[in-house]
């Protein structure tokens, strides 16, 4: 099963872990017997989407993304962003966070050791964060999944 | 010396919820019981509210009301992924990890120096919150009962760690330690112990073990070498092979009618089926039960139960249904309102290990290639996508309530949590 089909398929549960299965072999085909097949030295491991994808599966996590506040960075509503936590947010990192209780994504900019949170879309006015609003980074965004069949 | 840590996740299930919907954060939280039955797990600021641990729903829908309390289902699927995560966790900070129940595992750290073990445990700590969002607490000692005492008290402290590999921090403690607090001490021993003037988990520490045995069997004599730091309970790092197996349930609503008992209890055996076979284990007996509700005092009140012998060991689903339908048979009395039934077994055996029945065997191949199609075929497209028409084609009025469930945010992909 491909990473795609999975999406597709909603009664499929995939938790994050089994990622780690979707792998695609690189020299294929299962050799006939008696001939020695002049590929297999070449055989190596699978493509697994993982490596990519997932560094740290533990503390990785999908969302789900129903905002256009990130559209010129290529972020769509409907898309599914990789949340990694266990990576250290830094200077224009693309974050998910928690605005008063409100998951939102972000880039992070730092100024002179002060961090700010910013939309990327030319058509929402800048963000900006009153004073009493309660702030967190619920993890770091490190990749993006769009179904290009819907 | 041994030395056990046991970490366990903060009001879990309640801290799993928030970790995906941070509106929770600072709200009172509940996490009901199958069939929202009762409080199963509290945040601090429900406990505050007086809401106690299994304190039926029916009785604390008001004040929920009033206080704003967030009353959730269960939401197993979720807990059950943030428990794996946690564990997974832990098998980077030592080898030896026994998973104890979905929220506690208990690790060994009797290689670590003691001066270390409180960096360790904060470390581990802080590991977990980062990573998955949920807050632990940390309690160590040399013996798995001082563990879980020392996880009791750091549950009280700022910094949610402490660590009783000294003795003399370990008897400070436990001078005001409650026995009922007391890991392995229940209800019966606690009033037993309070009627000789012993209150605190120090004065159990220095009964006589002979004398413990006499008053709480071999288990108390077992629980004054621990209290005194000699470990009695080793690291089960592999899951003993189950004793028994059930599935229970509370119906969503009372039950009056026989083809819908006899409907529920074959869709217990299914499940029964499905975890049997998936331990790789046989039962050569199931016992049926089935009760009205303490809650309708003013209706008849009903419970009965009855064993029914296999010819031979098996896990067969048709097999088990087929038994505990003879058992509903045998039970069935019209005119009361059921509101609990279930399937219990005891003595599992691997299927091999069981007698072959001489006369009346059942086709153990053919019935083994079924189960086969049909747990693959559940596991596939989700669980009773393929079920035994005795379950019967309409389920709701058995099935279990979730009405307020969350979604199952780590493993369904059209669940996922929403951010904008």
């Amino acid at each position: 099963m491909d990473l795609t089909t999975a999406i597709a398929d909603h009664r499929m549960p995939v938790p994050v872990s089994s990622l780690i299965q979707l792998s695609v072999p690189l020299v294929g085909q299962t050799v006939h017997a008696g001939f020695p097949s002049p590929a297999d030295d070449f055989i190596e491991d699978m493509i697994d989407l993982n490596q990519v994808l997932v560094q740290n599966p533990t503390a990785t996590f999908l969302w789900r993304v129903v905002g256009d506040c990130m559209i010129d960075v290529k972020i769509f509503p409907g898309d599914v962003v990789i949340v990694d936590r266990s990576l250290a947010p830094k200077h224009r990192s693309i974050v998910l966070a928690i605005i008063d209780g409100e998951p939102t994504l972000k880039r992070l900019h730092r100024r002179g050791g002060v961090f700010v949170l910013q939309n990327e879309n030319a058509k929402l006015p800048p963000f900006l964060i009153s004073e009493g609003t309660e702030v967190s980074v619920w993890g770091v965004v490190t990749a993006t999944i769009r179904d290009l069949k819907k | 010396m041994t030395a056990f840590a046991l970490v366990d996740g903060n009001s879990f299930y309640c801290s799993c919820e928030r970790v995906f919907d941070p509106r929770l954060e600072k709200r009172p939280v509940i996490v009901l019981s199958n069939n929202d039955g009762c409080a199963v797990a509290r945040t601090n600021e429900a406990k505050a509210l007086g809401i106690r641990m299994g304190h039926p729903y029916f009785q604390i829908k008001d004040l929920c009301r009033r206080e704003g309390v967030v009353a959730l289902s269960s939401n197993y699927a979720l807990y059950g992924d943030m428990s794996r995560r946690l564990n997974q966790i832990y098998d980077r900070f030592s080898p030896d990890v026994e998973i104890y129940s979905i929220d506690e595992s208990f690790i060994d750290v009797s290689r670590l120096p003691v001066k270390d073990r409180t960096t360790w445990a904060k470390d581990l700590r802080s590991t977990v919150k980062q990573w998955s969002g949920i807050p632990t607490c940390v309690g160590i000692g040399p013996t798995k009962t001082l563990a879980k005492l020392a996880n009791k008290v750091a549950k009280k402290l700022a910094d949610g760690v402490l660590d009783l590999s000294g003795s003399t921090e370990r008897e400070r403690v436990m001078a005001d330690f409650p026995i009922g607090d007391v890991w392995g001490i229940g209800p019966a021993n606690q009033a037993k112990l309070a009627a000789m003037g012993i209150q605190f988990a120090g004065q159990v520490r220095d009964l006589e073990p002979r004398q413990a045995r006499q008053l709480m069997t071999v288990v108390g004599e077992r629980l004054v070498h621990e209290l005194n730091g000699r470990s009695c309970l080793p690291l089960e790092t592999v899951p003993p092979v189950r004793q028994g197996c059930a599935v229970t349930r509370s119906f969503g609503q009372r039950v009056t009618r026989k083809p819908e008992m006899e409907q529920a209890v074959a869709g217990y055996a299914t499940r029964l089926g499905e975890k049997l076979r998936r331990h790789g284990l046989a039962t050569d007996q199931v016992t049926v039960f089935m009760h009205t509700s303490r809650f309708d005092d003013d209706e008849p009140q009903r419970s009965v139960s009855m064993t029914v012998d296999l010819p031979e060991a098996t896990n067969d689903t048709l097999t088990l249904i087929k038994a505990s339908r003879r058992a509903v048979d045998q039970l069935w009395k019209s005119g009361y309102r059921y509101a609990k039934a279930g399937i219990v077994t005891q003595d599992l055996v691997p299927p091999s290990g069981s007698q072959q029945a001489l006369f009346d065997g059942l086709d153990h191949e053919r019935a083994a290639r079924v189960m086969q199609a049909l747990d693959e075929a559940n596991k596939r497209w989700g669980r009773a996508t393929v079920f035994p028409a005795a379950m019967g084609i309409k389920r709701e009025a058995f099935s279990t309530k979730f009405e307020m469930r969350t979604p199952r945010y780590t493993t369904r992909w059209d669940e996922l949590p929403e951010c904008r």
